[in-house]
């Protein structure tokens, strides 16, 4: 069986990656899968959180669910954005989004 | 003993797809390696034993989530690489770290049998509607908020 150390120094490298890309990055589409690294990262962590232990709460099956509609709604947000910024001619850089105006 | 090594090959995997992610030069590429690293993390739920985290890792990241993300990327032209700071990278590599050298005083120990979600997943859901019922009201109205937006401003879907 895998130790429960491994799982969670492969979710602390899938976070700094993340917070590495979001940190270097201008894209606002990269930076949104940025995050959405990091959600990969706090379910590996959860997930192995729970299986390795021997009285775990069912309650993180909500948790996890949580993590899913969040994820969920941001792809949802990013791919509305992608779709309004593109078909505006609006930059993606997100220093240049003051001009993102309604 | 061989489990350790897949572990360690897709481990692997998916570090270096995230890394891909913001290192690709078109943004196509890039969702292409998210989708992997999807691909990466449910291999890495089925090796510790949950089949269904796996299975949901699969249907709905792998096959929803990517499959959007492509057909509505893969229109794009041209893209400009837009990298501001990369010295900040460093400090991300600094706290990964630290946090493992915080990590090397906990023994390294395998803890009892281990929980499998899909009998967790039984009791869970048959208490906890009214918080499923909010996070699909979320995912409605972000659904309803962006097909709005989308409509009010382009004329695509009209």
């Amino acid at each position: 069986m895998i130790p429960l150390l491994y799982l969670f120094v492969l979710s602390i490298a899938l976070l700094a990656i993340g917070l590495a890309a979001i940190a270097a990055e201008r894209h606002l589409v990269v930076i949104m899968l940025a995050v959405e690294i990091i959600f990969v990262a706090s379910t590996i962590a959860l997930i192995s959180f729970f299986s390795y232990n021997a009285h775990a709460n069912p309650d993180a099956v909500t948790m996890l669910f949580a993590i899913f509609a969040v994820a969920a709604v941001e792809i949802i947000t990013l791919i509305t954005f992608y779709v309004y910024m593109k078909y505006h001619d609006i930059s993606f850089d997100v220093s240049k989004l003051s001009k993102f105006k309604w | 003993m061989i489990g350790l090594y897949v572990f360690y090959a897709i481990a692997a995997l998916v570090i270096t797809s995230s890394i891909l992610v913001f290192v690709q030069k078109r943004l196509i590429h890039a969702v292409i390696a998210l989708a992997v690293v999807f691909f990466g993390s449910a291999l890495v739920f089925f090796i510790i034993g949950q089949t269904l985290v796996a299975l949901l890792q699969l249907v709905v990241f792998v096959g929803g989530f990517s499959t959007y993300l492509i057909v509505a990327v893969a229109t794009e032209e041209k893209n400009a690489r837009l990298i501001r700071f990369p010295v900040f990278a460093v400090l991300s590599v600094l706290l990964f770290a630290g946090i493992v050298f915080a990590l090397q005083g906990i023994p390294s120990q395998q803890f009892g049998e281990g929980n499998n979600f899909l009998t967790a997943a039984a009791s869970a859901l048959a208490t906890d509607y009214a918080m499923l019922y909010i996070m699909a009201a979320l995912l409605f109205a972000a659904t309803i908020g962006g097909v709005m937006i989308i409509k009010k401003f382009t004329k695509l879907l009209i």
